[in-house]
């Protein structure tokens, strides 16, 4: 902790607050969710099929989705031409918007603001998502760079009163998170919780996005979560990233895509299929009982297990202790 | 409208915006950040007069600087760079970054700053940064021990700010150039080629295939409307002016005809 608070600024989180709040926390017996587990080999596979069998097991369908705008706004952190562990694949997110565009959406994007490159059109052609986007004809804001509507801060984990927002997330009926499944060396995971950090605009919040780092990353993504309140999480962990996430780690193949309505549950599901325990994610025990639940009995997992599924994801050391026993 | 009299109208209007502390802010809707004063003193340096504007912004940006952190023991490896050096921050109160860095230091150095002790000290930053193997990213060349990539904008706009402080030739110039003269062949991007090839001008290794990227990186730009800062730069690149030379008529060279006229019908 000593290190991480050191370079973050998390400062403000003593140890008796964190008692406070895992106590607190530990209150979520009044909350379920419904995570789905999908097999997926590789990018080669009929991901649409998946996807759509994967959300109907959620009981996601036209009838919800017909006549929506829908934001994708998958996980574009740095241009990498040689690294596809690093950025959501293009094809999970071509395969997600046509599952919507066939249920009947009025309208699909994708959008994101990366948080370590201004020239977001670079990471867009060095990820592979630019070909994609124009092949299946979708359009792509600029979430760095969009109109900004300042809104009250939902939940005040941190102490910024608003917080900036792209002007898009109020023009859309769902936002879709759409992460890489990866470790991250100061949050121990980044899924789709972490992944809003990515709506949030850099000409506010910078490149690197260090306003919410000094606000401290897991109380910031709280609040993002709670005040954006994202309507699904489909997360791309056929091919995820262990050991230096979320930029310097190895490709580590999971063949998994997760989804789900509620994310602290998708998240926690996430973690053990790579094992790691949920509960020594500070972000994920602080959103137990707040924003969802993150205890197994408390998840109802459908699809595949997670025992037959997950795989041990390396960690850096200073995160060595969140690995699941067992 | 002449690109001049729209120049003199943004001027104006960043004047009407700009607070009464000096910073120009990055957004109507909220009166912070400020990283964006820089652009616009270079926009008012460019134009000539806007003395009072001027003034104010340039206390504004000496009087800015980003947070210093301290190191404690075993810490170092961990960022990867000396935290307790102090730039510019793109909000204020946090750490100091590579691009509001050096804007801040090209927009000083034009104003006459350049043997100021912020200035100076911004350049130490700017080479403390720099990647081990060549160029600059956002502002972090290692973490955990682990060195980062770099990228072609952050790059360029380094290379700019060194060069505006003065002329330098060094191992850490070379290898930035040399990371651009590899990577910019096979980039299409408009901010990152444009702010690549004025690194290069900057340092004058202006390569022959330049027109080239920049025809390539314009071709892209069309397809997107939204893309009025990648055509500035590349304006700017295709122009063959220094950053230091003001805004005055460019210097045109054959092939970039098009990208020119397009320019300026926007």
């Amino acid at each position: 902790m000593r290190r991480r608070r050191f370079l973050t600024g998390l400062g403000g989180l003593a140890a008796t607050g964190l008692a406070t709040d895992l106590v607190l926390d530990s209150q979520e017996r009044f909350q379920r969710a419904a995570v789905m587990i999908a097999s997926a080999p590789s990018y080669g596979h009929d991901l649409e099929s998946i996807i759509r069998s994967g959300l109907s097991e959620l009981d996601i369908g036209r009838a919800e989705v017909r006549g929506k705008t829908i934001l994708l706004k998958p996980n574009l952190v740095e241009p990498c031409r040689d690294a596809p562990q690093v950025n959501t694949h293009p094809l999970v997110v071509r395969a997600s918007a046509e599952v919507f565009r066939s249920w009947g959406a009025r309208r699909v994007l994708v959008g994101e603001g990366p948080g370590h490159c201004r020239d977001t059109r670079l990471v867009l052609e060095e990820s592979g998502m630019a070909d994609v986007l124009a092949e299946a004809r979708l359009e792509f804001i600029d979430l760095n760079h969009d109109d900004l509507e300042l809104v009250l801060n939902g939940l005040r984990r941190t102490k910024l009163s608003h917080l900036a927002l792209p002007a898009t997330l109020g023009k859309v009926d769902w936002i879709v998170s759409l992460p890489k499944m990866k470790t991250h060396h100061w949050a121990g995971v980044t899924l789709s919780m972490k992944n809003l950090f990515g709506v949030m605009p850099g000409v506010h919040y910078g490149w690197p996005k260090n306003v919410l780092h000094h606000a401290g990353i897991a109380r910031s993504i709280l609040d993002i979560t709670a005040t954006v309140r994202p309507h699904l999480a489909i997360v791309d962990g056929i091919v995820g990233m262990e050991g230096d996430g979320p930029i310097m780690g190895s490709a580590c193949p999971a063949g998994v895509l997760v989804m789900g309505r509620n994310l602290p549950a998708v998240d926690s599901t996430c973690a053990r299929l790579m094992r790691i325990d949920p509960w020594r994610i500070e972000h994920l025990a602080l959103a137990s009982g707040r924003l969802g639940p993150i205890a197994a009995n408390h998840i109802e997992q459908r699809g595949e297990s997670i025992g037959a599924m997950s795989r041990a994801f390396g960690l850096l050391e200073h995160f060595s202790s969140a690995r699941m026993s067992g | 409208m002449h690109g001049e009299d729209a120049a003199r109208q943004a001027a104006s209007w960043l004047a009407s915006v700009q607070r009464p502390d000096g910073s120009v802010p990055s957004s109507q809707v909220t009166s912070a950040p400020g990283w964006t004063t820089a652009h616009a003193l270079l926009l008012w340096q460019g134009l000539g007069g806007c003395e009072r504007m001027r003034h104010r912004a340039r206390e504004w940006l000496l009087r800015t600087e980003g947070r210093r952190q301290t190191v404690e023991d075993g810490e170092r490896g961990v960022a990867g760079h000396d935290v307790g050096l102090a730039g510019w921050p793109w909000v204020a109160g946090t750490h100091s970054w590579i691009e509001p860095t050096a804007m801040a230091i090209i927009a000083l150095c034009a104003e006459g700053d350049r043997n100021h002790p912020r200035v100076v000290e911004g350049i130490r930053l700017i080479r403390d940064r720099a990647i081990r193997g060549g160029g600059w990213n956002y502002g972090n060349p290692a973490v955990f021990g682990r060195t980062l990539r770099p990228q072609p904008g952050p790059t360029g706009v380094a290379l700019v700010a060194l060069a505006a402080y003065g002329p330098v030739d060094d191992s850490i110039v070379a290898q930035a150039r040399n990371y651009l003269l590899r990577s910019l062949p096979t980039i299409h991007s408009a901010i990152s080629v444009g702010w690549g090839v004025l690194g290069l001008a900057a340092h004058q290794a202006y390569p022959s295939e330049a027109d080239s990227w920049l025809e390539a990186a314009h071709e892209r730009c069309r397809e997107h409307r939204d893309s009025t800062v990648g055509l500035s730069l590349l304006l700017r690149a295709a122009s063959g002016q220094s950053w230091t030379n003001g805004i005055g008529e460019s210097r045109a060279r054959p092939g970039i005809g098009a990208m020119r006229a397009e320019g300026i019908k926007r």
